[in-house]
């Protein structure tokens, strides 16, 4: 696994110019982070009907409602569902980081964000390299919290998946998942369709392109 | 008469059940509140107990796994479901076999992770061992807990509320780490210290990859082991949980783990009575051993650390002579406090030593508090510097790992005092060679206050192995023999009576300049006398002279060592005589920060170094960032400088509080976790005379509210990274307003603008932390 440095400067908003400094520091910490961290993952696939609120896993009284879901999963008969987390290691790196300083905290913070995203990234490239073999595609990766995907579907999402006995992860009454640097994430598989290929397929670092939640990292 | 559970187990091979929520799901119901099962289906509960008995197992764990408050919220029901919990495996086992009663983690997560305090787990814990306490139970069964500090919680609840043995295990990963990073090695030697009667691994890897962490117990062990695995590794399947490890193979498997000596065998989820049947067989007439593995070292939940010369102790958490430290820990803001731990960390420190002893704190709170901060940005074991009882228990307590208690000494009182603590938390103890009559002045009489320690720790069941005696450094100045007084008490304390020894190095060379020198030549001597531990700065490398001396010793092939520790150390000076404060702020140079300070303030110039150079360096990055010409990493760094050197002036020149222009509580929001504006904002604002209290990310109202009646804030800053978090930020400063409309509120975040803070009634929008300083000065400027 990669961690991007122009990703860290985004999430760092951090535009153009160069520090050295900085650049070591982002190196020294990336570095630090790939090593000390072992990032953890657990994915599984759901078949789903359709239904006029949103998708329901089927067997269960799971359903994903809202306009977003409705219009990613359009078409899908199976979904994949995933929890990857970088574990609390994380939490005590970042802790360690802001005990030295600010500024260690901070680009720590990107670093791991980063880190996660493309941690998310490989799950999400050998779903498509699966579903392709079968001759099928995948949808774009989607998490509650996108548009109107309800914050409140985090605790099905990591039920289903056994999250919290096999990865750890807590979930807050606010919705907020413990480690942090945690992300659940929903892909839809469908049969393909080459007119329109999906968000993935055309290229996974433009992600942003097709999402439309209103999210201040969203890359201009 | 049937024998103790914990002998039964020394005596030989000794089976466990397997799973409970595996045994109900075939059965047709569902694993969530399997424990009210005991009300409802006593009856599904009992034959599955029966069916272990049947298979061979020799105990059983009671239907409690998940029976704790936080799970179950009738206090009514809690107690009817774990009494009846006991009685049917009770009825089970009948008088020749055994019941354990089975305790889980509670499912929340302790501080500083999560929001569960040591105090409140403990109380958990205490209501169901006041519930157990009378009712036929053979031993309490703590299992598959990850964290360290939550385990402690509950081996001292049952030891303080029952009389039964406790037997703990733990869930470790293939990487040989809990999730919450607790090592193999570190759980054994706290659990040991803690006195509990077995240790196991349960859940979490199947048996095959279990067994490497069977085999790293079992190099630490000095109780009897049990092992738990699950029936392999889960997969799911039309929505089911099912294993990858059927009973033969899992019994084939058990049998290597056998085969390493451990006696307690059983299973965990996926496994069935079948399972334990066929590991009965494959496995009962295998020898096993019980280890006694002689180990000599203290730990944190992470890392262990053996007492064998040198050890360097970090001695800079100590307010004595640091107007900083003491002030922060009057204000109890520890961040100050954590930085010199994570310094020390990073300089290559094996233990901190952490002491907060000062007039006019409460010493109990700070200790209690230090080390929790302390622990979580460290993994270093820590040594609990306090000579208050109160203080030293009641930061034992939550202290996580074997730590080392500073100090008793040879008077009674202080023994019978210290003692009893240390045997109870398993801790190392500093013996100081000194008594009501002061320090003796010969090598001799110091010894004879050490054999004195000795015997006394003997009665209270404390080996000497858990002495590190202090034979106590005097300054050279004041006695031209002190140094040698001090070395022949080392040599005679290691040669003669076999201790471990620990020295304060650093008062040898009090009244003397260059101290240094004295302190590093001192250090050589005392590691030629064979001293453990020295308790010194790291930063001042003294234990560079270790690995010097081993390379010279004949002790460090090809200096390797030597290389390794000493090489490339970066010195701290000052790098130009020009360099000004205004510079080192500008460039963010910290460590000079500090350096400059203590070089040009003084009394008569600190506030003009404030305004002319701080506050000016300050505003000159400002106006370069906002002209896109320094960065924000930058722009922090230089209000971190500038934050060092203010703090240093606060501390040493300006003795009234209450300087501050205004008071500010800083958040992100409910519903929000992302913080890095927030922190810049506060990283910047707190260098403009206002004092910042952050209450972190995902706060609500409701601890917003708590804060204002406590810090009575003039303004309340909010910070929101994401669009589902504005209705939260709208809804918080909707009930600020209407809980005081004169709180001026200030709202900033990637999301936020002008137009939104407008709609909301925020009173404040800025875009970044410098438009925040300059539209607050504007108002308390």
């Amino acid at each position: 696994m990669e961690i991007d440095k122009s990703e860290v400067k985004r999430y760092l908003r951090i535009s153009g110019g160069n520090d050295d400094g900085l650049d070591s520091l982002i190196d020294e910490l990336s570095q630090k982070a790939l090593t000390l961290l072992c990032p953890k993952s657990i994915l599984n696939r759901f078949s789903v009907t359709h239904e006029d609120g949103g998708i329901r896993i089927k067997g269960t009284d799971i359903v994903f409602g809202g306009n977003l879901v409705k219009s990613v999963f359009d078409g899908c008969d199976e979904i994949f569902i995933f929890a990857a987390t970088l574990t609390l290691q994380s939490e005590s790196l970042l802790k360690q980081c802001f005990a030295k300083s600010t500024v260690d905290g901070i680009v720590c913070d990107s670093v791991l964000t980063a880190m996660i995203e493309s941690y998310c990234d490989e799950i999400d490239d050998s779903i498509c390299k699966q579903v392709a073999k079968e001759g099928k595609t995948a949808t774009r990766r989607i998490s509650c919290g996108y548009g109107d995907f309800p914050l409140s579907c985090q605790k099905d999402i990591l039920d289903i998946l056994n999250a919290p006995k096999f990865l750890g992860i807590k979930l807050n009454e606010n919705n907020m998942m413990l480690p942090n640097k945690t992300v659940t994430a929903v892909m839809g598989v469908k049969k393909r369709d080459f007119d329109t290929a999906s968000c993935m397929e055309s290229n996974s670092k433009n992600k942003c392109d097709c999402c439309d939640a209103r999210c201040g990292f969203k890359r201009q | 008469m049937k024998i103790n559970v914990s002998d039964k187990i020394r005596q030989g091979r000794f089976y466990l059940d397997g799973g409970f929520g595996s045994a109900i799901i075939e059965r047709g119901f569902t694993v969530k509140n399997s424990v009210t099962m005991n009300i409802t289906h006593p009856q599904v509960v009992k034959e599955i107990h029966d069916g272990y008995f049947r298979a061979g197992s020799d105990i059983v764990c009671t239907n409690t796994f998940g029976a704790n408050r936080l799970k179950l919220n009738d206090a009514k029901q809690l107690s009817e479901v774990i009494t009846k919990g006991v009685q049917i495996a009770r009825e089970s086992a009948g008088s020749d076999k055994y019941v354990g009663y089975d305790c889980g983690p509670l499912g929340e997560l302790l501080e500083p992770f999560g929001d569960l305090s040591f105090d409140d787990a403990y109380g958990y814990f205490s209501e169901q061992a006041k519930i157990i306490k009378d009712l036929p139970v053979d031993c309490v069964i703590l299992e598959t807990f990850t964290d360290l500090k939550e385990l402690k919680a509950a081996v001292l609840a049952f030891k303080e509320n029952t009389n039964f043995p406790v037997w703990t295990s733990m869930s470790f990963e293939q990487n040989k780490r809990t999730y919450t990073g607790v090592s193999i090695a570190s759980f054994v030697l706290t659990a040991q210290g803690l006195g509990v009667d077995a240790i196991g691994l349960n859940c979490g890897l199947g048996p095959e990859l279990m067994f490497d962490n069977a085999q790293e117990l079992t190099k630490f062990a000095n109780v009897p082991l049990f092992i738990k695995p699950n029936a392999g590794m889960p997969y799911f399947k039309d929505g089911k949980t099912l294993y990858d490890v059927d009973s033969v193979l899992f019994a084939e498997q058990m049998e290597k783990i056998a085969k390493l000596g451990i006696n307690g065998l059983g299973g965990c989820c996926g496994t069935t009575d079948e399972f334990i049947k066929r590991t009965v067989e494959k496995t009962e007439n295998l020898p096993f051993v019980l280890f006694h593995n002689k180990t000599d070292s203290v730990c944190s939940a992470s890392k262990i650390v053996e007492l064998k010369p040198t050890l360097v102790i970090g001695e800079r958490i100590n307010p004595t002579g640091k107007p900083r430290l003491k002030q922060a820990l009057i204000d109890r803001d520890f961040d100050y406090l954590v930085s010199l731990a994570s310094e020390q960390t990073e300089q290559g420190a094996d233990i901190l030593d952490i002491n907060v002893g000062m007039g006019g704190i409460d010493e109990t709170y700070c200790l209690t508090k230090a080390v929790a901060a302390v622990q979580a940005v460290s993994d270093l074991p820590v040594t609990l510097d306090s000579s208050r009882k109160s203080a030293l228990e009641s930061a034992l307590r939550q202290t996580v790992g074997v730590m080392i208690i500073n100090s008793v000494n040879g008077e009674e009182q202080s023994m019978a005092d210290v003692f009893p603590l240390a045997k109870k938390y398993g801790a190392y103890i500093v013996g100081l060679c000194l008594d009501g009559s002061g320090v003796p002045e010969t090598a001799e009489e110091r010894i004879a206050i050490a054999k004195r320690i000795i015997a006394g720790a003997e009665k209270y069941g404390i080996a000497k192995d858990k002495l590190l005696i202090d034979a106590l450094t005097m300054a050279v100045s004041v006695n031209k023999d002190n140094a040698q007084i001090t070395a022949q008490t080392v040599k005679r304390l290691h040669e003669e009576l076999g201790v471990k020894t620990v020295l304060g190095l650093s008062n040898v060379s009090f009244g003397l300049p260059n101290r240094n020198v004295i302190n590093g030549v001192f250090y050589d001597m005392m590691i030629k006398e064979g001293l453990t531990c020295a308790i010194i700065n790291p930063s001042l490398k003294l234990d560079d002279n270790k690995f010097a001396y081993a390379a010279l010793k004949g002790l460090d092939e090809g200096c390797q060592e030597y290389i390794k520790n000493v090489a490339g150390i970066k010195e701290e000076v000052i790098s130009s005589a020009k360099l000004t404060i205004y510079d080192a702020v500008l460039k963010g140079l910290k460590g000079e920060c500090l350096a400059l300070f203590k070089r040009d303030v003084n009394e008569s110039n600190f506030m003009s170094v404030i305004n002319d150079e701080v506050i000016r360096a300050l505003n000159d990055l400002g106006q370069r960032y906002e002209d896109g010409k320094a960065f924000l990493p930058q722009l922090i760094a230089g209000a971190e400088s500038a934050k060092t050197v203010l703090d240093e002036i606060k501390a040493a020149y300006m003795k009234e509080s209450g300087t501050e222009k205004a008071i500010m509580l800083i958040a992100t929001v409910k519903g929000d976790v992302h913080d890095i504006g927030k922190n810049i904002v506060k990283a910047v604002l707190s260098n403009y005379g206002y004092k910042i209290i952050d209450l972190g990310k995902d706060v609500g109202f409701d601890k917003i509210l708590e804060n204002i009646k406590i810090h009575h804030p003039s303004i309340v800053g909010l910070s929101a990274l994401m669009t589902t978090t504005l209705d939260n930020m709208a809804e918080i400063v909707k009930q600020i307003k209407s809980y005081d409309k004169n709180i001026v509120v200030a709202v900033g975040g990637a999301v936020v603008t002008q137009s939104f803070a407008d709609m909301i009634g925020a009173d404040i929008y800025s875009k970044d932390a410098q438009e925040a300083v300059r539209k607050l000065n504007e108002i308390y400027g």
